[in-house]
């Protein structure tokens, strides 16, 4: 700040009475997010705790104090052992998907490598299955009648299996394709953002490509790695659906294993233990956070993005174009390839069978006649691109600003940015639960409204989204801001007319990994649609409960298809848009 | 509990009665009147919204001119929803259907409302309990399947004491859920059926058998022995294996005797806010006409006259025996489902 002031020295006495007014205008605009943030936030947290306190009665109300579900916790069998494989599943899932999409995305976005766009083809489609077929479709592939364990045993002529997709490597593998994604978008957008004038001056030293990237390219990805790393953790961490799904027949526990059976499984779900585990979580998360922000305090010297001209210029590979290239296509074919071959034979098969050359001939497309043949799909598609797309929005717009207030370390920051991160700690039925609650006891009608499901969404998102938006501003550098201030604009002008056009990378990653994610999200849409809101995610789970695998299969697959094309289209014209802004 | 000896002297009494006035016979205008006053009502369901849920709702609207406005729930949620309602004084649902499991909880909260269909009175007793909480749309029957490319029909597993033979030791599947449908109901039919003592030595054997627990519903567990991952699949739907069949699945159940028969239930919701024309659409779903779809999905229907699709699903056309696990005793935190799954947590967990 201490320019801001030498300059404003230099002005005119009008204009230094204009840039007085700012910084309460900034507090006012501070003010005013932590409010929305609070009012949004809090009534799940607050359900939260009370849920974890709490008796639940039968008719759903709270009883008396207990501390049973903490008790329940620690009295759980072997603890230690369960808590040691729960860390080693979250610590290896994180750890891959952030060399993965790291790697990836530094080649796609700071390479001239062929087939990059590809990349971002594989993560919006990928981003658009949904979970409920994507974690059986690698459970098929890898499991013991897959085509690579049918492979070996013909190959052996053996009559075991050459892995075990039922044990932690596989929760592992199966856990690090889920987040790749999502890990990929936020590195890209941060190193599409950020100046490629250190790499070059690198370079043009005399080092080679390897010393460039241990000592400048990871190093300036670092903040964001260490920010997307911690939030990878913290999730897999309270995952339960994976390590359910995966490690049940293998007799494999982890901590949140029996959650899922509270949740899932029990009439009516026992949300008091998840809620529980959520308290000790946000405890240890509060210790990691406060780690997390001594590490970050000198984020500004990250700042890569300045006053100086801002074009990153591919760098050229030279004779290891073929190796960028085959690591982005070995990406594709894993995270979707693979995946949706997969699921194409079992959506085309008419039932689930070993992919054998026998089977060849029994291929049907009558999974999808009878998906394309039911009726009222228009309306569950409307209300579910209406629904993920102003999330999305909704909460891109928040976290721009927040992200902005919290970066630059503006008034009420620690706080709003500790809320934001509340959510992240609450499990997605937890959250839907206390929804429900604060639409029933609402003045206005909300109860059975989409308005409803996408105040759900936002909160639900708002730390995804803080992620993008946060580390894109952190690589802003403030001088821009500064000069716009200098200028006499207002904090409100400098958001829309420097932050956000140079942000504008993050925004669109941040947006389209909300809005794909909210459409295939199926708890808190199952929990608060009504009869007039009903979204895709419930027409696949009424295939789930009711049909075979294949027909679950052929519908997740035309939902894909149709997602990606919508995100696709949205993407190339966004891109367009943006490179208009950023004069390339 | 109940076995087939009730099921089938219930339905034999019952065909001795002049039966067929009632098939013919309307509801009463009274009821008609007020539930047109009421123009809609709303359904949470978890039955198969193409073949089961719009079926019955266009046709009900077609003769009525009444909106069904149903929505896609499973039973937690379901149970969530309607107490959340309830507290909150702003009831939406007028009627849920369930597999059983949903009743005690709502019942336990006061949240259903007795009432029994005009249409029920040709009914086996099983589908419409003293209590009048809910009417049981049809009985689905569990029972062991194989893969017919993995075993031949000679080799596979006849009886329960078959289950015992070391050659499926690992080979053998079943759900992990913790409801009647799933292990606990499996061992509250071998208690049942061979007394406790018998029985428990019975499953103390069979647990040295490994049998693999996998997450997810019985179609799920079906679908891992049509893949061939599993020889056998245990506490598996015979209408299901019937469907897959059909198919050319390589798949079979075996009538192994007796079947565990689970209920699927609807109920009306107390202070519903539309009772009359929920009552109404109760009668429509019970009568000849409705159950004809229910039949037409596959399922085998509870109304006698309405014969199912596969006369071998049902135990009167397809002969087999069978313990009814009814909707009341499927509170896991009561007896017997309770001490069910404390057997379950100890020998096969």
């Amino acid at each position: 700040m201490t320019e801001v002031i030498d300059a404003a020295a230099a002005l005119p006495q009008q204009r230094r009475a204009g840039l007085a007014k700012r910084p309460a205008q900034t507090n006012l605009l501070a003010l005013a997010m932590l409010l929305v943030i609070a009012c949004l936030v809090l009534p799940p947290v607050v359900t939260l705790v009370q849920n974890s306190l709490f008796v639940m009665n039968p008719d759903g109300s709270h009883g008396a104090f207990t501390l049973d579900n903490f008790t329940h916790l620690v009295s759980e069998k072997g603890i230690l052992a369960s808590g040691w494989k729960s860390i080693q599943f979250a610590a290896l899932s994180t750890l891959f998907s952030l060399v993965f999409g790291a790697s990836l995305a530094w080649v796609v976005e700071r390479t001239d490598a062929p087939h990059r766009s590809l990349a971002y083809l594989m993560t919006v489609v990928s981003l658009g299955i949904p979970l409920i077929i994507y974690v059986p479709a690698w459970l098929f592939l890898l499991g013991p009648v897959g085509p690579f364990n049918e492979f070996y045993r013909n190959l052996t002529g053996n009559d075991g299996n050459l892995f075990s997709v039922n044990s932690i490597a596989g929760m592992v593998v199966i856990e690090t394709l889920g987040w790749l994604p999502m890990s990929f978008l936020l590195f890209a957008a941060s190193f599409r953002t950020a100046n490629a004038e250190l790499e070059e001056a690198a370079r043009m030293s005399g080092a080679g490509i390897l010393t460039m990237v241990l000592r400048i390219s990871i190093p300036l990805a670092a903040p964001a790695a260490l920010a997307t790393g911690l939030f990878i953790f913290i999730k897999t961490l309270q995952a339960f659906d994976v390590p359910k799904l995966v490690g049940t027949s293998a007799g494999i526990k982890l901590l949140t294993t029996d959650i899922y059976d509270d949740i899932r499984a029990a009439v009516p779900p026992r949300v008091g233990h998840a809620s529980a585990y959520s308290v000790v979580l946000t405890v240890l998360v509060a210790g990691l956070m406060y780690l997390y922000s001594r590490l970050s305090l000198n984020a500004s010297r990250f700042a890569t993005v300045t006053g100086k001209g801002f074009r990153p210029r591919p760098l050229p590979l030279g004779r290891l174009r073929w190796l960028g290239g085959g690591l982005i296509w070995a990406n594709c074919i894993v995270v979707l390839v693979l995946p949706i071959l997969t699921l194409l034979w079992i959506a085309l098969t008419p039932f689930v069978r070993p992919v054998r050359v026998a089977a060849f001939k029994s291929l049907t497309l009558d999974n999808f006649r009878v998906v394309l043949g039911s009726q009222g799909y228009l309306e569950l598609i409307a209300n579910t691109l209406i629904t993920a797309a102003a999330a999305a929005s909704i909460t891109m717009a928040l976290m721009v600003v927040c992200g902005w207030l919290v970066a630059r370390r503006l008034a009420f920051h620690a706080v709003t940015d500790q809320l934001i991160t509340l959510p992240m700690i609450l499990p997605g039925i937890v959250l839907s639960v206390a929804m429900m609650d604060v639409a029933l006891r609402a003045p206005i009608p909300l109860y059975s409204t989409l308005t409803i499901v996408v105040i759900a969404f936002v909160v639900h998102f708002l730390p995804f989204g803080m992620r993008y938006t946060y580390g894109g501003v952190l690589q802003i550098h403030k001088e821009l801001e500064e000069s716009a201030g200098v200028c006499g604009a207002s904090p409100g002008k400098i958001l829309l007319k420097v932050v956000m056009p140079l942000l504008w990378p993050a925004i669109m990653a941040g947006w389209v990994f909300i809005f794909l994610n909210a459409s295939r999200d199926l708890s808190t849409a199952i929990i608060l649609a009504g009869p007039d809101t009903k979204t895709i995610a419930v027409a696949i789970f009424d295939r789930a409960v009711n049909g075979e695998l294949s027909e679950v299969a052929a519908l997740g697959l035309l939902w894909s298809l149709l997602m990606s094309t919508i995100a696709t289209v949205f993407y190339l014209v966004m891109k367009r848009r943006g490179s208009m802004v950023f004069g390339l | 509990m109940q076995t087939r000896r009730g099921f089938i002297a219930g339905a034999s009494t019952l065909a001795l009665l002049p039966t067929a006035g009632f098939a013919q016979s309307q509801p009463a205008a009274e009821l008609i009147a007020k539930a047109k006053a009421e123009r809609q009502l709303v359904w949470y369901t978890g039955m198969v919204v193409s073949q089961v849920v719009r079926p019955l709702a266009e046709k009900f609207q077609a003769k009525y001119g009444i909106e069904v406005r149903y929505a896609t729930t499973g039973d937690s949620d379901t149970v969530l929803k309607i107490t959340s309602q309830a507290r909150a004084g702003k009831m939406e649902a007028d009627l849920f259907d369930s597999p059983g499991t949903s009743i005690p909880p709502l019942s336990k909260a006061g949240l259903i409302e007795p009432f029994a269909p005009e249409a029920l009175a040709k009914y086996a007793p099983t589908f419409k309990p003293q209590s009048q909480l809910y009417s049981g749309i049809y009985a689905l029957y569990l029972t062991t399947t194989y893969n017919t490319d993995l075993v031949k029909a000679a080799e596979a597993p006849k009886s329960y004491d078959d289950l015992l033979d070391p050659k499926w030791r690992g080979k053998m599947v079943w759900s992990d859920t913790r409801a009647i449908s799933g292990p606990p109901g499996f061992i509250g039919n071998v208690l049942s059926v061979m007394g406790q003592d018998k029985g428990m030595a019975y499953l103390r054997e069979l647990s040295k058998q490994k049998i693999v627990r996998e997450p997810g519903n019985q179609r799920v567990i079906l679908d891992k022995v049509i893949s061939g991952q599993y020889a056998i699949g245990l506490m598996t739907y015979n209408h299901h294996a019937v469907i897959s069949r059909a198919k050319e699945a390589p798949i079979a159940w075996v009538k192994m005797e007796p079947l565990v028969a689970n209920l699927g239930v609807i109920a009306l919701v107390k202070n519903a806010p539309r009772p009359n024309a929920a009552k109404l659409f109760l009668e429509f779903m019970f009568s000849d006409d409705g159950q004809k779809i229910i039949a037409e999905a596959g399922y085998p229907p509870g109304n006698p006259d309405v014969p199912p699709k596969d006369p071998s699903i049902g135990p009167v056309t397809g002969n087999f025996t069978s313990t009814l696990l009814a909707p009341e005793i499927s509170s896991q935190e009561s007896e017997p489902l309770a001490g069910w799954l404390k057997i379950y947590d100890e020998l096969f967990k």
